[in-house]
């Protein structure tokens, strides 16, 4: 029976895949800057670069749909456990990685242990700049060797999780294409520049993915097709509500289950395709043309990391072929204190702010439901790494109830008041005037940097919000609204010039930013820990976080380490923004909508190019 | 003497540009943030990571070392490697972009001088008329309005409502994705079209110049060889197999030209109005129509000659201006050109290619200085260096 259903499904997906076709049009509001790959990820890596060039690499681990969990691609199953060795007096770590046989480029050149060795010995040897030095971290990547065609063996400095989400993931190109360019580079000055700026017969590097750049009219558009002899054409990617997940990949004979077993209740089946035969990317320079193509149906989806700006959304909604889908992004926004100087560095301080924040109101009321209420670092739709048990200050309080438990946080630290404020029967019958600290000295302004309206309102109003909020109850805070490049430099440039600040980030799956954006080692000018944040018992457990392997474990660090600072509060994290994005329903469709960070996230394959059909 | 004058200028333009490039150095270093703003956006950028792209865009020396070195590069030609297209050379990406600004503006500035030319001409010489009020109206209206606003109005009306006009970009990627044309030669090759036109008007002008005194024959020898040129240039166009393609970008050209002439015509019309209504008081044209001279060479041979010099001035230097293009236009027509490259440079904080491309705008525009003084000692005889 189980054998007949399979045979079915498989009848189903070719029959599919037989009848599928046509032009998908995507619009782009950027070039890309290169099609050279050594170039693309280097310096000037942008969103572009990545939506239309980059499905024609590959790497040995990917994730999964909609779970997000790390999954083998071009990897034949996980990596063995790390072992310590020493080799010339170095310690180091080894792991084998088995690779999967019957992987071909476009060209029929099957995919070998030397495509691998190739692809992470030139961007390390060279120190190619950008991306490449993200991905392969000198502190703790040391080189790949070849054991046979289908098996390499990895050496790092430590264990890390790193190695998972930056090493393990880093792009696969095709030795026989490159090797005589990099030969040649090693002959020049600077070999890594010679490589990057290399623009000779780009369109015929052959492709391991499901499309190929075939065509590129520099600011005009780029033409990607089909790869008719992809490998992994007719996979089935399928995910059970107990955690498994499970990949069927017919063209190897291969039937792999991850993360339990293959049973129970199934969440999401996915079938590879490409099923179009090309993909043409429309570049405009700006989102109002490109709003205008999609209404007029000259593109089907517009690719746009930041998502349509909510003005277009109605226009858009005018048309009843258009379809709009809304998703939290990756990332999010967040106050700052710097904890390098007072009051700021006095932690009921921060509690005390925090209570004050009242982000559902924000969010939902003030900001007109144009963004998600978010209280932790990690967004509740990166499920694996979300800690559901954090509880944010002030949780469910209404804001008199905020106001009374910021002002009882301070009266418990020693703060005062000249004014004191006043609640009488649910009211605020008197505002709060001269606040003094613990040492009984009058608080001086403290000035909260945000992005003025001009660039962004949302966070211009939030901060508006928590201004009033802290005046009401004495706390002189100003809101200074101003430039997104004048934070940055005082953050960033001028040695974390700064008393709070509002800023946001855009994240990546695996966590990491935990440890990076408050441990110590980031605590020097330019590093990401603006607020100095030191702790002792955190920096512990983050370190033993990012230096799992087992995710499992990892994780558990993480939560831990999440608590330390949501106790501790160097960061109140605000919300998430909404990825806002529209398609023409009529002529396309997608295998699913609803992800973190929309469509056009490379989690979701960059507008999920292996998925989308052509409605004929 | 003239030779002298010119060499004299080169001089001064020499001094200038250094004055130029180090106000352009360091004004693009001086913007709050600097590259540091853009790294730290991407946390997957370690500060490793990020120390080593400082190190590769030369940001580790000390600004003076930096501005004797571009110094020194921009006078060995040498505009260096921008940082947003890493490790392509500046001048390779303004080589890409030129041809579509040049071809743009220098066709709409060529409509905008001609169309302004004639109507402030005829205006100033049918002054107090209706069609005068109502001209000057509309061309206030069209010069001084709101940009973005028009090009809009633009787009909405022949784009979306009457559908006759493409929305945007420069060509249409239906028809090139059949061909492996690149879109850049075939810009050149219109250039260089339009380039033969002008000369062969040129030369024939000069021709006619030399062979007759009389107007008739002049300009039946003008007009004739601009037809021949033209005529033969569609043909050369209509059998090539390329042609169609070309077609394509003139034709998403329209509605662009459409829309710088309608912003830039007004003002050429209204200088030549007012130069025009200045120079008919003079005692020469009294003395010309006093001899019996017909109206229309009193108005176009004497009145009209004198009143063009402004206009000209005006003319001139917006060909100096064609180079930077108009950012609002190519952002809003999706026309990527020098217009938008200094402006993504600028917001990329890509300091190379933003003062390359300043740098190229300004030498053309400091050599449409020097052009327009040469050309007044032509137009007008009182004028000797």
């Amino acid at each position: 029976m189980k054998k007949f259903l399979l045979v079915t499904l498989m009848g189903i997906v070719v029959a599919g895949l037989v009848f599928a076709g046509g032009t998908a049009n995507y619009a782009m509001l950027s070039d890309v800057t290169s099609l050279n790959i050594w170039s693309m990820l280097g310096p000037n890596a942008t969103a572009w670069n990545f939506y239309a060039t980059m499905g024609k690499y590959g790497s040995l681990y990917g994730m999964s749909d909609l779970t997000y969990q790390v999954v083998p691609s071009l990897a034949d199953g996980f990596w063995t456990p790390l072992e310590k060795v020493t080799e010339d007096g170095t310690t180091m770590y080894v792991t084998t990685v088995k690779l999967l046989k019957g992987v071909t480029w476009s060209d029929g050149t099957p995919f070998t242990a030397d495509d691998v060795v190739f692809s992470y010995e030139v961007p390390f040897k060279l120190q190619m700049p950008g991306n490449w030095m993200s991905n392969l971290p000198p502190d703790l990547f040391i080189k790949v060797v070849k054991v046979d065609d289908y098996t390499v063996k990895f050496y790092i400095t430590h264990p890390s999780g790193n190695f998972i989400y930056s090493i393990l993931m880093s792009a696969i190109v095709q030795k026989k294409f490159w090797e005589p360019v990099y030969e040649e580079a090693l002959k020049q000055k600077d070999p890594a520049q010679y490589m990057m700026s290399y623009d000779k017969d780009l369109l015929s590097e052959p492709s391991i993915g499901a499309f190929t750049v075939s065509q590129w009219q520099k600011g005009a558009y780029l033409l990607d097709k089909a790869v008719p002899n992809y490998t992994f054409k007719g996979q089935q990617e399928i995910e059970y509500a107990n955690g498994a997940v499970r990949y069927v990949i017919p063209s190897l004979n291969q039937d792999n289950t991850y993360y339990g077993t293959a049973q129970g209740t199934v969440n999401n089946t996915f079938v590879t395709g490409p099923y179009v035969d090309s993909i043409i990317y429309r570049i405009y320079q700006n989102q109002t043309a490109a709003v205008s193509a999609l209404m007029k149906g000259e593109v089907d989806y517009i690719l746009n990391p930041n998502g349509l700006q909510k003005g277009f959304v109605q226009q858009l909604q005018t048309n009843p072929n258009i379809k709009i889908v809304e998703n939290p992004s990756l990332g999010f926004q967040y106050i700052a204190f710097n904890l390098r100087r007072y009051p700021m560095n006095n932690k009921a301080f921060r509690v005390a702010i925090a209570y004050l924040i009242d982000r559902d109101l924000l969010a939902n009321k003030i900001l007109g439901g144009n963004t998600n209420p978010l209280s932790s670092l990690v967004p509740p739709g990166n499920k694996f790494w979300y800690n559901p048990n954090l509880k944010a200050y002030g949780d469910g309080m209404t804001t008199i109830q905020r106001y009374q438990a910021a002002i009882k946080t301070l009266k418990d630290a020693g703060f005062s008041w000249l004014i004191e404020p006043k609640i009488e029967n649910g009211q605020l019958v008197q505002r709060g005037q001269g606040l003094m600290g613990p040492d009984g000295k009058l608080i001086k302004q403290i000035t909260m940097m945000a992005p003025s309206a001009g660039y962004d309102p949302i966070r211009s109003t939030a901060a508006l919000w928590v201004e009033k909020w802290a005046n009401d109850i004495g706390i002189p805070l100003y809101a200074d609204l101003t430039s997104f490049n004048n934070i940055v430099d005082a953050v960033f440039n001028q040695n974390f010039n700064f008393d709070m600040y509002i800023l946001g980030w855009g994240i990546t799956i695996y966590p990491s930013y935990i440890y990076e954006f408050f441990s110590s080692d980031q605590n020097v000018p330019g590093g990401f820990n603006s607020p100095g944040y030191t702790n002792p018992d955190f920096e512990k457990v983050a370190k033993a976080f990012l230096d799992s392997t087992d995710m499992n474990v990892a994780r558990e660090y993480a939560f831990k380490a999440e608590e330390y600072l949501n106790e501790d509060v160097p960061y109140i994290v605000l919300f998430a923004p909404n990825v806002i994005e529209g398609y023409r329903a009529d002529r396309i469709s997608f295998a699913y909508t609803k992800c973190l960070d929309g469509i056009q996230s490379g989690y979701s394959g960059y507008g999920e190019t292996i998925y989308v059909k052509v409605i004929q | 003497m003239m030779l002298k004058y010119i060499g004299n200028r080169i001089l001064q333009i020499a001094i200038l540009l250094v004055i130029y490039v180090a106000i352009v150095f360091f004004l693009l270093h001086a913007m709050p943030g600097g590259i540091k703003t853009l790294l730290i956006s991407n946390p997957k950028l370690t500060p490793q990571a990020q120390e080593a792209i400082i190190r590769a865009f030369g940001l580790d020396q000390p600004l003076w070392l930096q501005f004797v070195d571009y110094m020194k590069n921009v006078f060995t030609l040498n505009l260096g490697i921008s940082f947003s297209y890493y490790p392509t050379p500046v001048w390779n990406i303004i080589a890409e972009r030129l041809p579509r600004t040049v071809l743009l503006f220098t066709v709409a500035t060529l409509i905008a001088f001609f169309v302004g030319f004639a109507s402030g001409k005829s205006l100033a010489w049918n002054r107090g008329k209706t069609t005068e009020y109502v001209s000057t109206i509309v061309g206030i209206i069209t010069y001084t309005i709101f940009t973005p606003l028009l090009i809009f109005v633009m787009i909405w009306f022949f784009g979306s409502f009457l559908g006759i006009f493409p929305l945007n970009q420069f060509l249409n990627p239906d028809l090139w994705i059949h061909t492996h044309l690149n879109a850049q030669v075939i810009f050149l090759y219109i250039l260089l079209t339009m380039l033969i036109i002008g000369i062969v008007m040129l030369v024939s002008y000069l021709m006619a110049l030399r062979f007759s005194h009389r107007i008739r024959t002049r300009r039946l020898i003008f007009y004739l060889s601009t037809i021949i040129a033209v005529v033969f240039s569609l043909f050369f166009w209509w059998i090539s197999p390329v042609g169609i393609y070309a077609a394509d970008i003139l034709w998403h050209m329209v509605l662009p030209v459409m829309t710088v002439t309608i912003i830039s015509y007004a003002g050429n019309m209204l200088v030549m109005r007012d130069s025009m209504l200045e120079t008919i008081k003079e005692d020469f044209i009294t003395t010309a129509r006093a001899k019996g001279l017909p109206d229309k060479v009193v108005r176009d041979k004497h009145a009209a000659r004198t009143a063009m010099l402004p206009v000209v001035t005006n003319f001139v230097l917006s060909l100096g201006f064609v180079v930077s293009g108009g950012v609002i236009t190519e952002s809003l027509f999706s026309w990527p050109g020098m217009g938008m490259t200094l402006l993504d440079s600028t917001l990329a904080k890509d300091y190379p290619l933003a003062a390359g491309a300043l740098i190229f705008t300004g030498i053309f525009v400091l050599f449409a200085h020097l052009a327009i003084d040469i050309i007044y000692a032509f137009l007008d005889p009182r004028i000797r260096y």
